[in-house]
């Protein structure tokens, strides 16, 4: 009888211990990759801080006649469509284009891969920088939601954490469509150039000339379209699929279509279909990929 | 070697402080008009009613409730008004433009115009002169109980601030003469302390220095019965018996809280300030100086790194 019970304590602790030793190369690599680039966090952390403080509040302050907006709605949609989404962007360039193909480039994998795995070790730099990029995302809001409160008072809206929710998942999309890049990229600036280029221009050119040959096709493949989920969910209305998804422009006898927005649950099905299928794509290169 | 980086550090420390300094100062400038300054911010003012006695009230005032001047909900205790100051403009305005934007002002002269089949544009042509003024447009919510609606019940209301104390003078005297041209039997002109009554509980906002200014305008006026002290301006009205109110003005020139006293100095209605805009300064200077803190560190750091480097190499 008590035999049984050290046999069930014995094999209750190589269980937790087989779980510590694949957790533990993971968690190592993640304070590793944080350790590693809290600078590159700070800095980008410090001019974020100085892009929300100079647009929005010293402006306000310093220049009476520059209204601040009427509502606390349009001064979070103001600061989320003008700058939240090139931080994100350029953000997660930073932080994720170097993830895979660094390690090749710079011949770092000979020594690393061996020692706590090609997968925990990925998983690890990934998570750390998720970290990052997600703590840059909260800085933003809380700074924006600071100022908001500063002007507005309270109560600041309850939609500002949807958008920020949001955001979140929009953030992950993000760095799992640069980690597949990253992938197959020979070099960290080339991932950098044309990750961005691809979210900046490909992305509103494919959406415009899709637009054009067929005005009801939505464009819910572009990350670009994706975003502005961001600023759509603080309208009123938005969770209730009232609001409006998009708008005909009418030039003489031409009428060309705008997409504003997708509908929140297939904004929210699109970006986890971009996770799963950009991190699959990664592993399977990755896993094909030599040193 | 040692000496020069602690010398170099210093100075760069120095340089940092005085630009720390010059920076927040910037944010203080306050824009300076010919003999006033306004030193209005924009941000939120909320107002609470934090005394209302309505029996003292009734027998003290009359029939006329609280909420005949300051609107909404204004006569239930923790009713909250709130209003945010969106911007600044520097403006002309004609008597019309006063009587449209101030309700307490204008309310009634402008449905006897309507009555008399008078425009804004014949009212204009005959009392044409321009009163030099800062506008503050600000969103306006009323008094009330329960949170406060998303949009304002009043948006981008106008505040002016007149910036010659004098010109109140020819203002009033335009205001009774269109009354005295009206010549509408329930229409009565008033006297300048009835109108500096009206013009302060419409809003209007004082420039800095706020006690000169006052004393300046009621002297202009001629006023009678108002007595000026510090940043409070103090009527003695009449209603049932005589009673007392009295603003008190904040240093950004707008009203931070109003009291209702009777003649022996009890106080049965008060409505008060309740800013929040400290909060976030707050948390901006603690964030701040925890920055500062960390740039700190890291210099110590460095610069012990660097003494420790100069001693390794000064003992090879």
């Amino acid at each position: 009888m008590r035999r049984g019970i050290i046999i069930k304590e014995i094999n209750n602790n190589i269980k937790e211990f087989e779980i510590i030793k694949t957790l533990n190369p993971i968690y190592q690599t993640l304070i590793f990759t944080l350790k590693r680039h809290w600078k590159k966090f700070t800095i980008f952390a410090i001019i974020e801080f100085l892009i929300v403080f100079s647009f929005g509040f010293l402006l306000y302050v310093l220049i009476p006649e520059y209204s601040i907006p009427l509502t606390q709605q349009e001064y979070f949609v103001g600061g989320i469509n003008t700058l939240l989404y090139l931080i994100l962007i350029f953000g997660t360039c930073f932080f994720f284009s170097g993830i895979i193909c660094s390690e090749f480039s710079n011949k770092t994998g000979y020594i690393v891969f061996p020692k706590t795995g090609k997968y925990k070790f990925i998983l690890g730099k990934f998570l750390g920088n998720l970290i990052y990029i997600i703590g840059i995302t909260t800085i933003y809001y809380l700074f924006m939601i600071l100022f908001a409160y500063y002007f507005y008072g309270a109560p600041i809206i309850t939609r500002i954490w949807i958008s920020y929710g949001i955001a979140v998942l929009y953030v992950i999309t993000l760095s799992s469509f640069v980690t597949f890049f990253s992938s197959f990229m020979k070099s960290v600036n080339m991932t950098i150039v044309i990750t961005i280029l691809i979210l900046l221009i490909a992305f509103s050119i494919i959406e415009q000339l899709t637009v054009l040959f067929n005005p009801n096709i939505e464009p819910i493949y572009s990350l670009n379209y994706l975003a502005n989920l961001l600023s759509a969910t603080l309208q009123k209305d938005f969770l209730k699929n009232e609001s409006k998804r998009y708008e005909d422009i009418k030039i003489e006898d031409f009428t060309y279509r705008v997409w504003l927005t997708p509908t929140i649950e297939m904004g929210i099905t699109i970006m986890i279909i971009y996770i799963i299928v950009c991190l699959v794509l990664a592993a399977l290169i990755f896993k094909r990929k030599q040193l | 070697m040692i000496k020069k980086i602690r010398k170099s550090l210093k100075i760069k420390g120095i340089f940092s402080m005085l630009f720390i300094i010059i920076f927040l100062n910037t944010i203080y400038i306050s824009y300076a008009g010919i003999s006033y300054n306004y030193t209005i911010q924009k941000g939120t003012d909320c107002k609470t009613v934090i005394i209302y006695n309505e029996d003292k009230w009734k027998n003290v005032v009359g029939t006329q409730k609280p909420t005949e001047y300051f609107g909404g909900e204004a006569d239930k205790v923790n009713a909250r008004n709130k209003q945010t100051y969106l911007a600044l403009y520097d403006s002309k305005w004609k008597l019309s433009d006063f009587l449209i934007t101030m309700n307490v002002l204008g309310g009634e002269i402008l449905t006897v115009a309507t009555l008399l089949n008078y425009t804004i544009d014949d009212i204009d042509s005959k009392f044409s002169k321009n009163y030099n003024i800062w506008v503050i447009y600000a969103n306006y919510w009323n008094f009330n109980t329960s949170n406060f609606e998303e949009k304002a019940d009043y948006p981008n209301k106008e505040i002016p601030i007149i910036k010659n104390p004098d010109d109140l003078k020819s203002l009033l005297n335009d205001y009774n003469n269109l009354i005295e041209l009206f010549n509408y039997t329930y229409l009565q002109t008033i006297n300048s302390d009835d109108f500096l009554f009206k013009l302060v509980l419409s809003g209007l906002s004082i420039p800095s220095p706020i006690n000169t200014y006052l004393k300046e305008l009621t002297e202009s006026l001629g006023c009678k019965s108002v007595k000026v002290n510090d940043n409070e301006i103090k009527f003695e009205k009449s209603g049932n018996e005589n009673y007392y109110v009295e603003f008190i003005f904040g240093n950004n020139g707008l009203i931070d809280s109003i009291s209702f006293s009777d003649s022996n100095g009890e106080i049965f209605y008060k409505i008060i300030n309740q800013n929040s805009n400290i909060i976030p300064i707050i948390i901006l200077c603690s964030i701040g100086i925890f920055l500062i803190g960390i740039i700190i560190y890291q210099l110590r750091k460095k610069r012990k790194r660097e003494e420790y480097l100069i001693k390794l190499i000064e003992k090879k």
